[in-house]
């Protein structure tokens, strides 16, 4: 199980947003930490196929990114998402197993098992325009696990999460990354200091960073800050 | 065994928790659903006011062949941009409800989402087309080719503005804007009808022709275009 990001650039206009990243990611949790505009949003979606790389080449275990059989092994949870006014939590995972290639009845037994492992049980029945955002980000987590991806990217997954949530996640995603590549991407350092097996760093596109965090190399987050604290970023 | 000895084995010994038991999961080849399930799974999900769209207008077609008969035609073209817009607002429906991108990065992605629709619903109209015509052709005492370019050219107009519209602008204004624009292209039909009643004399088919030609070229360009504006950008 490999994803191998191969010099991977983005450029609008006049602005590179992500400049000749690569990186070869397996089995395990990668955080991917970087200010605002630093590119892992940007990097992200050429991950999940939304964004079509400049240059470079995205690949798992061969496949490339523009085909369907990447996107079969994919979850992915964007830092915003919306959703059809009329769907309930289970109408909504139902209609994401579908495009997931998922046939009913399994869709059906996996989007209950998911909103259990959620804690939405409860609110099956319930229209997302009811739920909160903590309750909302919940549901976009359990339809990134739809279709138990090997290759799970998650944006700002606990923006919204209550520090208890927060913590159930951690261990959660921890779990996953026993078996999948799982890319997350955070502003909170104490969200993947703990359950990452690696730091990646963005910084103006680039990849500045890339390694075990032991706690001997000091904090974490002073080290992180250091990185960004002169830079005037922009969105 | 005995039931009994069976039943009381399994109450006092736990079983022990399965190892291993998601890479055991993945080894197994699942089912998949094949693309023509998934564009018929889709229809399910086109919302409920399309279809009843769909049926209002046959229903008072219907009803004015047998009340107004005289009006029928006028009445049909200015249903007709209704009807298109159904299919307009579906296509936009991804983007205004900022599903577009969960929908792209699933297996059957974005596109296969918006072709089913633009398919199905097309597919629909068509029937009503079909339906409809020959209701017109013998009310209003019309050739076939004279009766569906009545109705075509302000189905077509409607659904490549409103293509276009969706295609430059994002969000839920953008679907209004649709509204609007078939809004203006049904009171237009029907105003036409009734106060240019020498626009339909037969010495102007060329030009009801060229009009739906170019517009269904037009229709068909801005669907492509729709289409591949779901791909990676």
């Amino acid at each position: 199980m490999k994803l191998v990001i191969d010099r991977v650039s983005k450029q609008y206009q006049n602005r590179i947003a992500v400049d000749r990243v690569s990186a070869t990611l397996q089995k395990g949790v990668y955080g991917l930490l970087g200010a605002n505009g630093a590119g892992k949003t940007t990097l992200m979606r050429m991950l999940c196929g939304i964004l079509k790389p400049t240059g470079g080449t995205i690949t798992f275990d061969g496949i490339d990114v523009s085909e369907e059989a990447y996107r079969a092994v994919l979850g992915y949870l964007p830092q915003d998402f919306g959703y059809y006014p009329e769907f309930s939590a289970l109408d909504f995972l139902l209609y994401l197993a579908a495009l997931k290639g998922i046939p009913k009845a399994q869709a059906k037994r996996r989007a209950r098992e998911l909103l259990a492992l959620v804690s939405l049980q409860e609110a099956e029945k319930k229209k997302i325009k009811t739920f909160s955002g903590g309750m909302k980000q919940r549901l976009g987590i359990a339809q990134a696990l739809l279709n138990d991806p090997k290759l799970l990217i998650l944006d700002e997954p606990t923006a919204g999460l209550d520090p208890k949530e927060r913590v159930r996640f951690r261990d959660f995603i921890q779990t996953l990354g026993k078996d999948s590549i799982v890319l997350l991407s955070t502003h909170i350092v104490s969200d993947i200091e703990h359950i990452a097996d690696e730091i990646l760093m963005m910084k103006a596109g680039q990849l500045i960073y890339r390694g075990n965090w032991a706690h001997e190399k000091g904090d974490l987050e002073e080290f992180y800050l250091q990185q960004f604290e002169e830079e005037g970023t922009h969105e | 065994m005995r039931r009994e000895v069976r039943e009381e084995l399994k109450r006092v010994f736990e079983p022990p928790k399965p190892q291993g038991k998601r890479a055991f999961l993945r080894a197994l080849a699942q089912p998949r659903i094949s693309i023509l399930r998934f564009a018929l799974t889709q229809l399910g999900y086109i919302r409920r006011w399309s279809w009843a769209v769909s049926v209002m207008i046959f229903a008072g077609s219907v009803a004015a062949s047998v009340w107004s008969p005289s009006r029928l035609l006028g009445i049909v073209s200015a249903f007709a941009p209704l009807l298109a817009l159904t299919v307009v607002t579906e296509s936009g429906r991804s983007e205004s409800y900022e599903m577009a991108e969960l929908e792209t990065a699933t297996r059957f992605s974005l596109r296969s989402v918006l072709l089913a629709r633009l398919g199905l619903l097309g597919l629909a109209n068509l029937v009503m087309f079909f339906l409809l015509l020959p209701v017109v052709v013998w009310r209003q005492e019309l050739g076939v080719l004279r009766a569906g370019l009545y109705i075509l050219l302000p189905y077509l107009l409607t659904a490549f503005a409103g293509l276009w519209v969706l295609r430059r602008f994002r969000g839920r204004e953008a679907v209004y804007c649709c509204v609007g624009v078939a809004a203006c292209i049904s009171f237009l039909a029907a105003m036409l009808f009734e106060t240019v009643p020498q626009l339909y004399q037969p010495d102007m088919v060329s030009w009801w022709f060229a009009g739906v030609l170019a517009l269904g070229v037009g229709t068909v360009r801005q669907c492509t275009g729709i289409v591949r504006d779901s791909l990676a950008a």
